[in-house]
């Protein structure tokens, strides 16, 4: 096994030196730019060549031995399996680490040993996860390459579903863990003397499958959605490809001008004033802004958000940069690189850590989830500006507007107005009127404010809404309405109008929970069970509204049991696998069923 | 703000006229109405006989001089002026005896420009920060950027000791502002001169550069006082409850302490000149309007303060007073030469050279001289370089009219008579000024010289709580901007030139600028049937609600240390804490009577006006009555007030054209971008004010 391993090394020696190198110039020059640290564009992409470069070397080392004879060659070594995939396995994280691990922990342990720019604990925990991700994509290379199909590289696309989260790098390294292991698992599984004989053992089989499946399930969504879409144009139906959005349906409200947004809003009403308010509309200019902060970042986050954590206090030259490790800003001067002590809760010099990852905001303020702060340059000083209810956090930035500051949270649009003439660097907030957001942060698509001379006009739309984070819409089906409010003088939320809008495309094109319920449920768990800092709370829900979503589901499920039952009716697969396979079906569906045909061969009994 | 506060000259507000007569000359009463109607007559007379005045294009009227602000240094060497040229604006210096010019900024726009009284320097201050040009080397430099959070700005300069300026920053301290005046040296070193609780407006240095005197607001009423300053201590000298105003102009020190000179009310009607001399605890008046019907609104002190040289009024042009007879004589030559002038001064130090601005309501542009007092001589400057547009025979001098309000309270407005034409048949446009608190001071401006041009008669009402005419005038409306009062005075003041000859009744318009606009919609809402036509601009359409809007978001309608809303207000005689009086103000407003609107209406609206928010005219316009919807033009880009020239000359543009709808005196085409910008912002089909054929715009 040793001389196997070292052989497999001594294959790619020389362009895994100088790709490594390549790798460290390219860190260098990256960290050259910018505080590679600091920045969140930038990761994406290291993750991306880590991949890549798992997934190429595993197709250069194990691709090579996919003919037939050389893996005969291969797997007849006087090895047992086990050790000939160990061998290349602890090849190919020997030159992954040396290609993708080392370059980083160079740049990274000379930054914090060189510089005074913050370098936390995850930093290097990351470092370990980007080196997994790149085994897990040589694991998905590597079982492609000697899979029956060489479909089965959509197994990758489960690690990325499942593991890929930015959350605390404490928290993945679980998911990461258990998804690498399961990688490694069926790979080794697939080192086998006859790659086309089935796969052994039930379990085996499942877990080979459902990778496998996640992946066929995100490709059936993207066919079926392409498909609905050129249906749609072919026929001239597709809303979103018509010279005019149909009347009254919700592409046309958010595709409209806020003020025209207020006349559809005002439309119905019986209220005396809606006709004067409709007339007013063209006239003025009303904002419009939605929750369109999604998240906020978690203490020892894998990776930034594109949210800054750092600012320069110009006056004195200080760049303050956030420590996850201590929860406060360290300073620095970017000139000198001289270290200029701590930035905590009560200011400079002060080390009361903060309890949660704040964000710097425009005009030189912070806020945390539910906190407002205004930094005080003289005192260089924090002076709390406004707190949140408990359980409240903001979901936009805050907006400046009619001379206002507009706070949007999960629960309330509040409008504040600075005390001007309070004696204070800080301008004191005076609450000008809130109201409740109708129906919740949930399916909210945009607000849209506008100031009257007897008031205010709030325009509230509900859509689909904006999921947060992954791959698809929700899987939850609702109608949308649009509410406008008016407040009063005195800031009294009044009289209420209510619009039903048309949601413009049939329930089955909404959401694509019909094509695997149950991959659905799968996929959306971890984005429920892992803190990742969302700005309201990620709903699972298992059953959609929508008749026809669960005829359509039902639909698919039995035809996927029945041409599964055909299809495997009369082969050579045994009874007891045949029935993995129905229930396998009965359970996910559509990708079950397709995963059946990619990792079975259907022999016909003689 | 204090910007003029040069002890050797205080130069209040920017026109003055010469006026040698004695104080007897012209009583106030029905002997100045009688001669007041009499010199109407004449001018009636005058305007009816002359020829006709040729059509002027409004492009014309719309230009500006490219030499301005042209200012004499204090020894008397140097003049400096703004030279526009390729759309940028230079700040160059002339020596006076060799003629040579040198340019000291490329760009001197956003930058107020000041001399140091020891001529070492000229200060240049802009909202960014200070700069000095030096004399010596003629090198120029920035020397402080201001702090934005000490909220720092430029205070003013100081005759007695010139080697600084003052700069004044705001800090909070234990949650109350404190306002600190510095020092700010030609090196940008600074100093602290003092720090106080209220905020300070005019201060006085001694010749060690130690604040010795300086008014500014006191206590909860926000009163006006002057202080002197020792050591830690102040002391009060003068408390001027609102709206009385005084401010210390400058102080001479001798053996027997110090004289102390003053412009206030002193708890009298008018603003006038005082003085307290030594341990005296009485202010002296030294000068008051022998006319008896205006505020000081300029005085000229000697050189070494030790006394006062001219001081100017305004009963309807500037009139100047000369202490001694020998500078009495100078002025009275030089009213002479320019009868019915209004005269700007600078004198130099030693007295011998004085600059001078005259401007008349018939002169486009105001007109310069350098005056040699000993040789007597009067040189024009820059006369080639500012000769008019327009020649001062095709524009109208103004006339100053009195007239009785509805309870016998004398009144007085300016009168503007197009010539040629038979003033019993022409058009009458009363243009009302904003405020309330402000005045028509009868000068020249675009709209009055356009419309007069285009052969309408306009008056400019001095309305009850206008300005300029004592404490009793400014708060005789008591608050009533309603059906009656201020409308009253508008009314019976056309109503006046009616009755002796002047304009058609059945071709009265009415505009007017912010409270001038809202005074306009007053009239068209309890007037239904008087007017053919108005334009309100920037209007406030609940004058209640507005002053409301304007105590709880601030903006620049109130400066933010004077006196708010609630006392302010009071302060000139409205009862604003009075809820019946919020509901006068509500049930007389234009809204309340929008639906009833029954006389043609173009409106204008600067979108980001933070005074009058668009979104008040906009509710007017919707609830307006759907027959007379009002026209109305919303100018993205401007405030309260335009300010480039394409939004200015739109707002020219609607007055004109609308005048000419109804009375058909003529409008100038539009170019093709005024065009394209009125297409673009004049709503509810007002763009049909474009469809005249001759509106089409020039190739």
């Amino acid at each position: 096994m040793k001389d196997f391993y070292l052989s497999e090394l001594r294959r790619f020696r020389w362009i895994v030196l100088a790709a490594g190198i390549g790798n460290l110039l390219l860190l260098t020059f990256l960290n050259r730019i910018g505080d590679l640290l600091q920045s969140s564009y930038f990761h994406g992409l290291l993750l991306l060549i880590a991949m890549v470069a798992g997934l190429v070397l595993a197709i250069f080392q194990v691709g090579s031995y996919r003919k037939p004879s050389q893996w005969a060659w291969l797997i007849h070594r006087p090895l047992s399996t086990t050790r000939i995939f160990g061998a290349l396995a602890l090849s190919a994280t020997t030159m992954l680490s040396l290609l993708i691990f080392l370059p980083m922990l160079i740049v990274l342990v000379g930054v914090d040993l060189l510089t005074t720019r913050v370098v936390d604990l995850h930093h290097y925990v990351s470092l370990v996860h980007v080196l997994a991700f790149s085994l897990m994509a040589w694991m998905a290379g590597t079982h492609a390459c000697i899979s029956r199909s060489r479909f089965a590289i959509a197994v990758l696309l489960a690690p990325l579903l499942l593991a890929l989260h930015m959350v605390s790098v404490f928290v993945l390294l679980l998911p990461v863990s258990l998804t690498l292991g399961w990688l490694t698992w069926i790979t080794l599984k697939s080192f086998r003397a006859n790659r086309d004989a089935p796969i052994h053992g039930s379990g085996t089989l499942i877990l080979t499958a459902l990778p496998l499946q996640i992946g066929l399930f995100l490709l059936c969504i993207a066919i079926v959605r392409f498909l609905m879409i050129s249906g749609g144009i072919l026929l001239g139906t597709d809303p979103l490809n018509t010279d005019y959005p149909p009347k009254g349906g919700l592409i046309e409200t958010e595709r409209s001008e806020p003020s025209e947004e207020f006349v559809l809003g005002l439309a119905n009403s019986d209220d005396p004033r809606a006709e004067s308010w409709k007339s007013q509309m063209p006239l003025l200019e009303p904002v419009s802004f939605g929750p369109w902060l999604k998240r906020f970042p978690v203490r020892h986050q894998f990776s930034s958000l594109p949210l800054p954590s750092s600012w320069h206090d110009i006056e004195r030259n200080i760049f303050w940069a956030f420590s996850h490790d201590r929860m406060l800003f360290i300073g620095r001067n970017p000139e000198s690189g001289v270290a200029e002590g701590v930035f905590g809760m009560n200011g400079v010099g002060d080390d009361t850590p903060f309890t949660s990852v704040p964000v710097v905001a425009e005009h030189g303020g912070l806020f945390t989830t539910n906190e407002l702060y205004g930094i005080d340059k003289q005192s260089q000083t924090l002076i709390k500006r406004f707190e949140l209810n408990e359980g409240e956090t903001f979901t936009a930035l805050p907006q400046r507007e009619f001379g206002r500051l507009m706070l949007l949270t999960s629960q309330r649009l509040i409008v504040l107005r600075e005390d001007k003439k309070a004696a204070a660097t800080i301008a004191p907030l005076l609450l000008d009127w809130e109201v409740s957001l109708p129906g919740g942060a949930q399916h909210l698509t945009s607000v849209s404010v506008v100031e009257l001379m007897d008031g205010w006009l709030v325009s509230f739309v509900y859509g689909n809404g904006m999921r947060q984070i992954g791959l698809s819409q929700f899987p939850v089906i609702v109608e949308p309405w649009q509410q406008v409010v008016h407040i009063d003088a005195e800031g009294n939320p009044g009289a209420t109008i209510k619009r039903d809008i048309n949601p413009d495309f049939p329930a089955m094109q909404r959401s694509y929970w019909w094509l695997s319920p149950a991959l659905e449920v799968l996929t959306t768990w971890p984005e429920v069970a892992l803190d990742k800092g969302l700005t309201w709370p990620m709903k699972v829900m298992i059953v959609p509204a929508a008749t026809s979503q669960w005829v359509a589901a039902a639909l698919l499920i039995l035809i996927s049991i029945a041409v599964a039952w055909w299809w495997l009716n009369g082969s050579r697969i045994p009874a007891s696998r045949q029935w993995v396979w129905i229930a396998s079906c009965a359970v996910i569906g559509l990708p079950a069923l397709l995963s059946m045909f990619l990792l079975e061969s259907r022999e016909r009994k003689v | 703000m204090m910007k003029k506060n040069l002890a050797f000259l205080v130069a209040i507000f920017a026109t003055m006229i010469i006026y040698s007569a004695s104080a007897d000359d012209n009583p106030s009463g029905a002997g100045g109405e009688r001669d007041s109607l009499s010199a109407l007559k004449a001018a009636m007379k005058s305007a009816e006989q002359s020829e006709r005045a040729m059509n002027v294009p409004r492009e014309d009227f719309m230009r500006r001089a490219a030499f301005r602000d042209i200012t004499l240094s204090p020894d008397g060497r140097w003049l400096s002026y703004r030279h526009e040229k390729d759309k940028r604006v230079e700040l160059w210096l002339r020596n006076i005896d060799s003629g040579e010019d040198r340019r000291v900024m490329s760009n001197i726009e956003g930058f107020d420009v000041e001399w140091s009284s020891d001529v070492a320097r000229l200060w240049l201050s802009d909202d960014k920060g200070l700069a000095v040009f030096d004399i010596s080397n003629m090198m120029g430099r920035r020397i402080v950027r201001y702090d934005e959070d000490r909220r720092q700005k430029f205070w003013s300069l100081d005759h007695n000791f010139p080697e600084v300026a003052i700069i004044r920053e705001k800090i909070p301290v234990d949650g109350k502002w404190q306002y600190r005046y510095l020092a700010v040296d030609g090196k940008g070193k600074t100093r602290l001169l003092r720090e106080t609780e209220n905020t300070l407006m005019h201060l006085l240095l001694d010749s060690k550069g130690v604040l010795r005197y300086a008014s500014g607001y006191d206590d909860e009423k926000f009163d006006t006082v002057i202080w002197r300053f020792d050591n830690n201590a102040r002391h009060e000298l003068m408390r001027c409850p609102l709206p009385q105003q005084c401010r210390p102009v400058a102080f001479h020190e001798s053996g027997t302490g110090d004289t102390l000179w003053a412009l206030a009310h002193g708890n009298e009607n008018l603003l006038s000149l005082q003085k307290l001399e030594g341990e005296a605890n009485q202010w002296q008046t030294v000068h008051s309007d022998p006319r008896k019907t205006s505020d000081a609104v300029s005085l000229l002190m000697q050189a070494d303060n030790s006394d006062w040289l001219a001081m100017a009024y305004r009963p309807d042009m500037v009139e100047w007073h000369g202490r001694t007879s020998g500078t009495s004589q100078h002025l009275g030559k030089l009213a002479e030469q320019f009868p019915r002038a209004n005269f700007d001064f600078t004198v130099s130090h030693n007295g011998k050279r004085w600059l001078l601005r005259a401007s008349k309501a018939n002169w486009q542009y105001d007109r310069y001289f350098l005056y040699e007092v000993e040789q007597q001589s009067l040189t024009p400057i820059f006369s080639k370089e500012r000769e008019a547009h327009i020649a001062s025979t095709q524009l109208a001098e103004s006339v100053p009219v009195e007239w009785r309000g509805k309870d016998g309270m004398t009144l007085y407005g300016y009168l503007y008579l197009p010539n040629g034409i038979p003033l019993k048949s022409a058009p009458l446009i009363a243009i009302l000024h904003g405020g309330p608190y402000n005045r028509s001071n009868g000068d020249d401006d675009i709209a009055t010289q356009l419309l007069v041009n285009r052969g309408y008669v306009v008056f400019k009402p001095n309305f009850r709580a206008s300005t300029g005419h004592g404490v009793d005038y400014v708060t005789a409306a008591r608050g009533d901007f309603g059906r009656e009062g201020v409308l009253d005075d508008i009314i019976t003041g056309m109503d006046y030139l009616l009755a002796n000859g002047i304009g058609d009744k059945n071709k009265q318009a009415v505009l007017g600028h912010s409270f001038g606009g809202y005074a306009s919609l007053l009239a068209v809402t309890h007037y239904p049937d008087r007017f053919a036509f108005a334009v309100p601009t920037a209007a406030p359409v609940d004058m209640a609600w507005n002053m409301k809007d304007i105590a709880i978001e601030g903006g620049s309608a109130l400066s933010a240390e004077g006196p708010p809303v609630e006392v302010l207000f009071p302060g000139y005689g409205v009862p604003y804490g009075e809820k019946s009086w919020h509901q006068k103000m509500q049930r007389d407003s234009p809204l309340a009577h929008a639906e009833s609107l029954s006389t043609p209406l173009y409106l204008w609206a600067g979108a980001n006006d933070d005074r009058v928010p668009l979104e008040t005219l906009v509710r007017y316009f919707a609830e307006s009555n759907k027959v007379f919807k009002p026209a109305l033009l919303i100018d993205p880009e401007s405030g309260h007030s335009p300010s480039e020239r394409l939004n200015v000359e739109a707002l020219a543009w609607l007055i004109e054209a609308s005048a000419d709808k109804h009375f058909g005196g003529g409008v100038s085409p539009p170019s093709r971008e005024l065009k394209q910008f009125l297409m673009k912002n004049l709503q509810n089909g007002a763009t049909s004010l474009l469809d005249k054929k001759d509106t089409e715009p020039e190739e």
